[in-house]
């Protein structure tokens, strides 16, 4: 039996103590002596959260296929447990082996939400690694960081060692068999990071320097050394159904989020949505096989004992093979009691017939995610659904049997007006009314349900909206207020209910989102002034951030009140994402136009991404939109040349 | 088809809760292939129960759980299907096929046979008196509260037997929905007895078996697979 890093008296006083012992089915044991490389991945929050992270358990399963590494998992202790190891001063383990991160060659960090950031200070606190990458020594760990937040770095770049920019089936290898080279040969840590560099899609932030001008925009961003590249290009997977896929998922104890099997059907959207980020840095679309996922599922779920399956992506109705595999699914699992479960889905009669097959329709809500109030709006942030699409749905639902609708809305959306913003309670009010013109008394169960939640819109790196000024607090708890209350004024006031994001920790995000090198200090002294868990709204102390930023002299509303000029240097535009920063700038101006862009089925609109050569991008579609130069089936547009 | 399997608590599986064994066992159950039976009604769910709940941070070498399986299902497939399935810290040991008018699991509780390891500052010999001392009382009144209010219960008849053995103290106790001793208790009054602060005294506690009312094993019940 393995031994604990934890006394059984400090795990009876915390929560959850099955958050800390590891041992779950399929963690993977190895024997320490007969390896080389020592992996620990961290998710930084608790467990349950990260344990419902597909990421992680696709690059554990990937990393201890090899015989030479040894990946661990670790998570943020809760507070409960981080005041304990503190006063006693235990370092922090990795869940497997349970043995200090100190010891390990790697510290990776899934880098999934800003808000997330100073639980990044935290595990290395905790663990006894020094938070600033300059202070490390040569037995430290390498910390590494990658996920959706390592697209704009430079917040942490003074706490990470590394990052890794795309998918991680591509270069990880490469990397660690240079690492493996280097510890062989008694290379010093410099010198690996210097060779590191020249791996596709690897970042090594101390090898670069950023200088600023006079009003503190960037004025240059360069390389110290020759074996740093000026500019970092992502890397993909070309051809999905030719990567390696967890057949065994680790199975918690406890319950997690997400206690289910995840298949991930298809990487990168084709709809390009404006405002999201998601949306542009993982195309082009590339979808699985079909057949390769039905063979998958069997086996995820005979592996895993789980009873229930769900299908992901960012947009599962775009996955041309959906109709086959629920069909499948559907057969296959209804028989065993297996439910299946389809997030992502446009509501349409499709999804509605497959979501009334495979769950029970009194009990569910159903969700739409309009994200604004107007079709102009809704033109602005390129949703691709018309006022007639979010109709006819809803009837569709209402005759399916649904009287629970939820609705997500952003506020605070470039060039939103008033009229805008009381276009979200307008639009609910109206689906009331359709639903008691559609379904006769008689047929109605109970009153019809819709509540609308709107979050505050951030803008991020590497989208259109990378330009667009934030609004100030008490701008978006007027707007919040004005929805509020015309909610209320509503004819069907007592079916509708409205509910709105914190409007503070919506500011911090747009500053970590779109921030610079400087604004690492202010993540390392908000983090000594003692937050954490800022991703948990009610643990985030706006005050402590505040004085965080007046200790380090660094304004929040230079990131985020501020228009950026279209010829700024932002601080990621070191990195090529595929997707260029002109396209970017053409949707812009698109956006302000309320010009729809068409989706990448229907048209290409010559993003960039088609210098990855594959996936949507050699399918042949239509025609170019108008007056836009681009790049088709048959020409590939090259990064940011 | 009822099944009643014999199983165990061990290393790490102390600090997993009683509802994320259950949740736990349903995957062991799917893992295995083994054919569950599942409730009507609105969520079904596999008709499965545990006998009695086991306290976090104690181990065991004698849980019960009973299920329903399809007719027909080979016993001695079940059982070495669940065995594969299982993990090292959650051993399943043995299968019974239950008789049709068997009482369930729950109900049938009635006692339990517990190991308390005593700590070095609790000596078998000054413990072997002290436990002399207490089981010649004819009761042993300790409050207890209820959901209402506080009241007296007389503990005594709750103690089948108790004795000091290398270091640890063996008991069977009563354990149950009619009557029931927590296992920490008698260890209690045993260290109160020896004149020690219950600060001062930690022991780790081990669930041995759990009996009918008439004291025979849980596991006794059906024919052994």
């Amino acid at each position: 039996m393995r031994k604990l890093a934890l006394s059984d008296d400090i795990l009876m006083r915390v929560e959850k103590p099955a958050r800390y012992v590891g041992g779950e089915l399929n963690a993977v044991m190895k024997d320490k002596d007969k390896i080389d490389i020592r992996f620990a991945m961290c998710f930084p929050d608790v467990y349950e959260i990260g344990m419902s992270y597909l990421g992680i358990q696709i690059l554990y399963d990937l990393f201890n296929r090899r015989e030479d590494t040894w990946c661990e998992r670790v998570y943020s202790p809760w507070p409960d447990l981080d005041s304990i190891m503190r006063e006693k001063k235990i370092p922090l383990f990795a869940l497997e082996s349970q043995d200090p991160l100190k010891d390990f060659d790697f510290l990776g960090f899934t880098l999934q939400y800003e808000m997330g950031y100073t639980n990044i200070l935290q595990v290395l606190d905790l663990a006894g690694i020094p938070l600033l990458a300059k202070d490390r020594a040569d037995n430290d760990p390498l910390v590494i960081g990658g996920g959706p937040c390592s697209y704009n770095p430079e917040p942490l770049a003074d706490f990470f060692d590394l990052f890794y920019m795309g998918e991680g089936e591509v270069s990880y290898d490469a990397l660690l068999e240079l690492y493996k080279a280097n510890k062989k040969a008694g290379g010093s840590r410099m010198t690996f990071l210097k060779k590191a560099a020249s791996v596709p899609g690897i970042y090594v932030p101390c090898l670069y320097e950023a200088a600023y001008h006079d009003d503190g925009t960037l004025a240059s961003f360069t390389p110290l050394f020759p074996e740093a590249p000026a500019t970092v290009r992502r890397v993909i997977v070309t051809d999905l159904n030719d990567t390696v896929y967890p057949d065994k998922l680790i199975v918690p104890y406890v319950r997690s989020f997400q206690d289910r099997v995840t298949l991930e059907v298809m990487r990168g959207c084709i709809r390009g949505c404006r405002f999201c980020q998601a949306g542009m840095v993982y195309r082009p679309l590339r979808e699985r096989d079909v057949d390769w996922l039905k063979a998958q599922a069997e086996t995820m779920l005979k592996a895993s004992g789980y009873d229930e399956i769900t299908l992901s992506s960012l947009s599962t109705s775009d996955y041309t093979g959906l109709p086959e595999l629920t069909d499948y699914l559907i057969g296959d699992c209804g028989s065993r009691h297996i439910n299946i479960s389809l997030p992502s889905l446009r509501i349409d009669a499709f999804s509605l017939d497959v979501m009334s097959k495979v769950q029970d329709v009194k009990k569910s809500s159903l969700t739409f995610a309009p994200e604004a109030g107007t079709q102009r709006m809704r033109d602005v942030i390129n949703k691709g659904i018309t006022e007639d699409d979010i109709f006819h749905g809803a009837a569709e639902a209402f005759h399916g049997g649904w009287n629970k609708v939820k609705l997500y809305f952003m506020l605070g959306l470039p060039s939103e007006t008033d009229a805008d913003a009381l276009g979200i309670p307008d639009l609910c009010e109206r689906l009331s009314e359709l639903y008691f013109a559609e379904i006769p008394k008689e047929q109605r169960n109970g009153r019809v349900q819709i509540t609308a939640s709107s979050s505050f819109f951030v803008p991020k790196p590497f989208t259109p909206f990378e330009w667009a000024p934030m609004l100030p607090r008490e701008e978006y708890l007027r707007r919040a207020f004005l929805v509020k209350d015309s909610m209320r004024a509503q004819k069907n006031n007592k079916s509708l209910h409205y509910e709105y994001h914190d409007a503070e920790v919506t500011l911090l995000e747009g500053v970590l989102a779109r921030g610079d090198r400087k604004v690492g200090k202010v993540i390392l002294r908000a983090y000594q002034l003692g937050c954490m868990f800022d991703a948990w709204s009610e643990r985030c102390d706006y005050g402590k951030w505040l004085q965080a930023f007046h200790d380090t002299g660094i304004d929040p509303d230079f990131y985020t009140q501020r228009e950026r000029g279209e010829d700024e240097l932002f601080p990621w535009d070191f990195i090529d994402i595929g997707v260029t920063k002109r396209f970017l700038r053409r949707e812009w101006d698109r956006a302000m136009q309320a010009k729809v862009t068409p989706n990448c089925r229907e048209a290409c609109s010559g993003c960039g991404a088609a210098s990855y050569g594959c996936g949507i991008c050699m399918m042949p579609r239509g025609k170019v939109p108008d007056g836009s130069k681009a790049a088709g089936a048959s020409g590939a547009e090259g990064g940011n040349a | 088809m009822n099944i009643r399997i014999r199983f165990g608590k061990e290393g790490m599986m102390r600090y997993i809760g009683h509802l994320d064994v259950l949740r736990t066992f349903q995957k062991i159950f799917r893992r295995a292939g083994v054919p569950m039976i599942y409730s009507n009604g609105y969520s079904p769910h596999p008709v499965m129960s545990f006998a009695l709940p086991l306290g976090l941070g104690q181990t065991s070498e004698g849980e019960y759980l009973d299920a329903a399986v399809e007719d027909g299902a080979d016993p001695k497939a079940v059982l070495r299907a669940l065995k594969k399935a299982t993990s090292q810290e959650l051993p399943v040991y043995a299968l019974r096929v239950l008789p049709e008018k068997a009482e369930n699991a729950m109900a049938a509780v009635g006692g339990a046979v517990w190991k308390v390891i005593l700590p070095q500052n609790m000596p078998a010999e000054g413990a072997n008196s002290a436990l002399k001392a207490i089981l010649s009382r004819e009761t042993i009144i300790l409050p207890k509260k209820t959901k209402t209010r506080e009241i007296e219960l007389d503990i005594r008849p709750m103690i089948v037997s108790a004795a000091i053995e290398d270091g640890s103290l063996l008991m069977t106790i009563a354990a149950g929905s009619r009557a029931n001793l927590a296992p920490d208790v008698l260890p209690g009054l045993l260290a109160a007895q020896m004149g020690l602060e219950p600060d001062a005294v930690s022991w780790q506690i081990r669930r041995l078996d759990l009996l009918d009312h008439n004291g025979s094993s849980l596991g006794s019940v059906g024919e052994e697979t």
